[in-house]
């Protein structure tokens, strides 16, 4: 086995594991499925009886808050995400790598792939006459026995929707039949008599009108096909698919317009070729209706390379609209990221033959193609009637493409699904949400009443006095001390500060660049270290991120948790603090409802500190001694003494090593001593939001009243229903409808997860 | 005869026989035109190895590279080496025995008990204790740029606490006593006199050796006290540059003391030239010690005399050319007007031989 063959084994074994986390996704997308018909059913069955349930006080409409969540749009969306999921799954189940071949009518697809196959023209019809191919074939490279095809044949629905889409063109939508017995009855004479006199008729429509007369007229030698599948050999194989004989072109076939697919097994010519197969389709420009999307179907659900083909005409070098407009459909159905790394342009160079060579023209349609940037993995210069150059520049190269990319485009496509599983996510989140809102402030005043004595307590003392304890208890402490976090991070910035002087190696690189001297080159090392240091240490950021964000999160458990602030049980921390505060403000409507609560939360989501703020800038001072635009304090050049001449390169770039190794010793030492002062601040700055969020959550006023007080109060009564749960059911007017809904609602919460919408790629 | 013992002090490798090659340096100048001194070397043998590190300094000046590391070709003192210098006043008698005790730094590793039994004998007996101090390692790799934080391999090389135990326990003057004399001489500090940090320098010190200057406050008047810095190679020459570093971004270490293997000094100017600075200094106010101690000792001699050996005393002095208090006294005014006292990271801190005074 070969190096190619044996990369497609492997890349076909990983999809097979790839595969079973598709599948899993798929069994998700039905559970996601189930659940949504279960609420679906539930709003229609409230729809149904809307009258027979209660309003809490009267006022508060519950049944229709239930029954207005919109849900069409998410069916929908889920419709495509099963359907691109289905695509993917039948990619991955493939025991083969298809190589697609498209193009217009003679462009020398059935060429290439006779020399690649090794069958001749009886098998795979090409000529110069006109449309040959008659129905798509997929040929695989089987390894054992003789040439041999099977045979797939319309069913007899799908024969009536192609003669219909005919009829229904010719007829503008009148006439169309039911069954595929009404076919010999379709009255093409008559037809064609009212093309002439409306004068109106196109080469298009006669076009179209003789390919309906073929069916009505040869409706015999198809008919006891439809719905089989034979299998045939070599020599009947051109019978079925070809439109005349190789032989004798007079001699013509009907039996291809019930074929819908011919699979022909034979062994390829190259032996390192694989598990392959390729994929013939009909060519575009073909009159037949509908051949265009038959193809664009099949680059999408039975490709993994295509290969366009294109022949240049022998007098002009140019490239038409129709080349255009294909290569922009496809990569519009498949998207331009795929297409760039798997659609292949093949310029068929004919060097002999009746219409004459346009081997000057290839040149420039090459280089037309290749200024205009279009979204093609690559463009291929081949001679496709040599079986030497289709192998050479054609198959070897697409299979080495296909082999060391395909994965990647198999996470392409995988990532694009996800993209659409996002989305049905967060349609799906939205809907549960508004499960959530259906019952918001429906509490009646005795209801209030009755919570009080659990509503006051877990504000004051499971929430605002738990965050007091925080900051007094923990962060106080902290903020007098260094962050240690913080500080074993910088301890590896400072050696790199060390690691950031060039190599003896890389100043005699920019010694030997153009016509640098020395000191050129010192001060393009000394700006490559700043630029190198402020970036290393900016990455400290990612430290501060995390650290700032465990301290949210702390903030946020007592907001949160069962035994303090509860709120988790309206909206969970099982998020990022900024996830959490989006998604609690928007469930709940807080800058509508509670504005100053709001406002508290948005000023703590939007603390952060960075090392733009308190150290970069340190930083960049200490970095003076490796820059000689800046004089020294004394007032001296910065510029060190570079003794030694450009003809001995490498004592001059020695010597420029060890004089940035002198001043990265110095920045090493300043920066070291400066930031230690600047370890505190994180703790500090965290103790200040801290403190600042209380202040505000627990003090804040408005026109003399403590409003903040007020909000809280209302926020929990609003949302009690979530809060205490089982209490507010025993005690709601809503009572009945309550204890279904929750069950319906508490499935449809289960799984509004991104675990069930999103595939780990 | 009169005998003075210097004992030097100092981590391995800092410096101590340096400070000796740098007063023999500058024989020529104290002892030229400007004095009737006169000194001789008693032992030519010992004073070999003084001139070999005196040509090692050298050496860098001649085949001048970029950056050099020091110490590194120079090998270690060899045991305890003792050189003895005569000095006397010309055409007077009496002379005085100067000896400078010099012992391998690594006696004050922990286990070298016995050879520190040795030292603690000799500190007995000892007048002056000069302590050599790698100022390098003084001053890289401190906490901050205050006087009050030292580098972090400071204690690892200098050995400041350990050699305050010793002068505690052993370097005492009982009441009544001449006082003795404590020098800290910082060497290799070029690159901190060139950037004008000899302040810091000096405050560092204090730092380091607050033990030994906490014990001569509790001991008022009893030990002579000064910091004198010595460029060994001059200003502007060679400074320190960094302790080397390993591809890992971390110093290259001294697996057994744990402090940085390779200093490296470079050459700012590479067409300097060999200029050291302040060398006489350490054996100016070992001179003026001694001639302070004469001075008193004769002052003594006289007043605690009977009659007759007054007596015997003047017509010596006065015409068998035997050296008086007298003389000792105006050799002292003019060495002291030679000391330098400040600046330069140059202090007195603390004075029983009232040098300021006698300098002013």
């Amino acid at each position: 086995m070969g190096n190619i063959s044996k990369q497609i084994d492997e890349i076909i074994t990983k999809r097979k594991v790839r595969l079973q986390y598709i599948e899993n996704a798929r069994e998700k997308a039905d559970i996601v499925l189930e659940n949504m018909y279960r609420f679906k059913d539930f709003q229609d069955e409230i729809r149904g009886n809307i009258d027979t349930f209660q309003t809490a006080e009267g006022s508060f409409d519950v049944a229709g808050s239930i029954e207005s969540i919109p849900t069409d749009e998410f069916f929908n969306l889920h419709k495509v995400y099963v359907s691109e999921l289905e695509r993917i799954i039948n990619r991955l189940s493939r025991n083969n790598l298809n190589i697609s071949f498209i193009g217009r009518t003679g462009q020398g697809k059935s060429l290439v792939m006779q020399n690649i196959s090794g069958l001749d023209s009886a098998v795979i019809p090409s000529s110069n006459r006109g449309d040959c191919t008659g129905a798509k074939s997929i040929i695989t490279n089987s390894e054992s026995g003789p040439v041999s095809a099977k045979i797939h044949f319309y069913g007899k629905e799908e024969m009536v929707d192609i003669v219909n889409q005919y009829l229904l063109k010719l007829t503008d939508g009148h006439r169309f039949i039911k069954d595929v017995s009404d076919i010999p009855a379709i009255k093409t004479e008559e037809m064609r008599e009212n093309l002439y006199k409306n004068k109106s008729e196109t080469v298009k429509e006669e076009d179209w009108l003789d390919h309906l007369c073929k069916y009505v007229e040869h409706y015999n030698d198809y008919i006891d096909d439809l719905g089989s599948v034979k299998d045939v050999t070599e020599r009947e194989i051109e019978y079925y698919i070809a439109q005349y004989s190789s032989q004798n072109a007079e001699q013509k076939y009907y039996k291809y317009l019930g074929v819908k697919l011919a699979d022909i097994n034979t062994n390829f010519l190259n032996e390192d070729a694989g598990n392959i197969v390729l994929v013939d389709t009909v060519g575009i420009g073909a009159t037949s209706l509908g051949i265009e999307e038959e193809m664009l179907k099949a680059v999408e659900n039975d490709s993994d390379a295509i290969i366009f083909m294109f022949r240049p005409d022998n007098k002009r070098g140019r490239i038409s609209d129709n080349e255009i407009n294909i290569i922009r459909n496809i990569a519009e159905r498949v998207s331009p990221e795929y297409t760039k790394e798997m659609l292949f342009w093949v310029i068929n160079r004919v060097e002999t033959g009746d219409s004459g060579d346009n081997v000057n023209q290839v040149n420039d349609v090459i280089q037309i193609i290749k200024q205009r940037n279009y979204p093609i993995a690559d463009v291929l210069n081949v001679n496709c009637s040599s079986k030497e150059e289709v192998e050479n520049r054609l198959l070897i190269p697409v299979l080495k493409q296909l082999s060391s990319r395909i994965q990647d485009v198999d996470n392409l496509l995988v990532d694009k699904l996800n993209e659409t599983g996002e989305k049905l996510f967060q349609m799906y989140s939205q809907i549960c949400q508004a499960t959530d809102r259906a019952f918001a402030s429906s509490a009646n005043e005795d209801l209030k009443r009755k919570f009080y004595r659990k509503i006051n307590p877990t504000i004051k003392k499971g929430l605002l006095n738990e965050l007091r304890k925080l900051y007094l208890d923990d962060y106080n402490n902290l903020r007098h001390m260094p962050c240690e976090e913080l500080m074993s991070a910088a301890s590896g910035k400072f050696k790199n500060i060390i690691k950031a002087v060039p190599t003896k190696e890389m100043v005699m690189d920019l010694l030997s660049y153009g016509d640098a001297n020395q000191f050129n080159a010192y001060e393009a090392c000394t700006n490559i270290m700043r630029m190198q240091i402020i970036d290393d240490f900016t990455e400290l950021n990612n430290v501060l991120y995390d650290i700032v964000e465990r301290m949210k999160k702390k903030v946020l458990h007592i907001f949160t948790d069962e035994d303090k602030g509860r709120l988790g049980l309206v909206y969970p921390l099982d998020c990022s603090s900024d996830e959490w505060i989006d998604g609690f403000l928007d469930l709940v409507e807080g800058e509508k409802k509670y504005p100053f609560l709001s406002d508290a939360l948005r000023k703590f989501q939007s603390y952060t500190i960075n090392v733009q703020g308190f150290l970069i800038h340190e930083i960049r001072e200490q970095l003076d001694p490796i820059d000689i635009s800046l004089p020294r304090p004394d007032g001296s050049s910065s510029v060190p003494q570079i003794s030694g001449s450009m003809a001995q390169p490498e004592l001059v770039a020695e010597e420029i090593v060890e004089w940035l190794k002198t001043y990265a010793e110095d920045v090493h030492d300043n920066v070291e001593i400066t930031l230690k002062d600047l370890y505190k601040t994180p703790n500090r700055s965290m103790f200040a939001a801290i403190k600042d969020l209380y202040d505000r959550i627990t003090y804040t006023m408005a026109d003399n009243e403590s409003k903040i007080a007020e909000e809280w109060r209302y926020l929990y009564e609003d949302w009690m229903h979530l809060i205490w749960k089982e209490e507010y059911q025993q005690q709601s007017a809503v009572k009945v409808v309550a204890e279904e809904w929750n069950d319906v609602v508490s499935k449809l919460k289960d799984i509004n997860k991104h675990e069930y919408f999103i595939i780990k790629n | 005869m009169n005998i003075i013992n210097v004992m030097m002090f100092g981590g391995r490798r800092c410096g101590k026989t340096s400070v000796i090659a740098a007063m023999k340096g500058c024989f020529h100048e104290v002892f030229g035109d400007n004095t009737d001194l006169d000194i001789n070397i008693s032992d030519i043998a010992t004073m070999d190895v003084i001139d070999e590190k005196n040509a090692e300094i050298s050496q860098y000046f001649i085949n001048k590279t970029r950056s050099i590391v020091m110490n590194q070709s120079y090998s270690a003192t060899q045991g305890l080496m003792e050189y003895k210098l005569d000095i006397c006043i010309k055409g007077k008698d009496g002379r005085t025995i100067l000896n400078l005790c010099d012992f391998p730094g690594e006696w004050l590793d922990q286990n070298h008990q016995d050879e520190q039994r040795t030292l603690r004998s000799k500190i007995e007996h000892c007048n002056i204790i000069v302590i050599a101090i790698d100022t390098v390692y003084l001053m890289e790799k401190a906490a901050n740029h205050n006087a009050g934080s030292v580098g972090i391999y400071n204690e690892r090389r200098n050995y400041c606490k350990h050699i305050a135990n010793m002068i505690k326990d052993s370097f005492q003057v009982a009441d009544g006593e001449f006082p003795k004399m404590i020098m800290f001489i910082p060497l290799k500090c070029e690159k901190y006199y060139n950037s004008g940090e000899m302040e810091l320098v000096k405050g560092r010190i204090h730092t380091a050796y607050k033990e030994i200057f906490d014990f001569s406050e509790e001991n008022k008047g009893k030990y002579e006290i000064i910091i004198a810095p010595v460029l060994t190679l001059g200003k502007n020459t060679a400074e320190f540059s960094r302790f080397e570093y390993g591809d890992d971004g971390e110093i290259m270490l001294d697996k057994d003391l744990m402090i940085p293997s390779m200093p490296k000094y470079i050459f700012k100017d590479i067409s300097c030239s060999y200029s050291p600075k302040y060398c006489e200094q350490p054996l100016l106010y070992i001179l003026a010690y001694i001639l302070d101690l004469m001075q008193k000792i004769k002052s003594n001699e006289r007043i605690n005399a009977g009659l007759f050996k007054k007596f015997k005393l003047h017509i010596l002095e006065t015409y068998y050319n035997l050296a008086s208090a007298q003389d000792f006294l105006e050799h002292k005014k003019i060495i002291t007007g030679q000391l330098k006292m400040d600046n330069d990271g140059y202090e007195i801190i603390s004075d029983p031989l009232q040098l300021k005074e006698m300098a002013v």
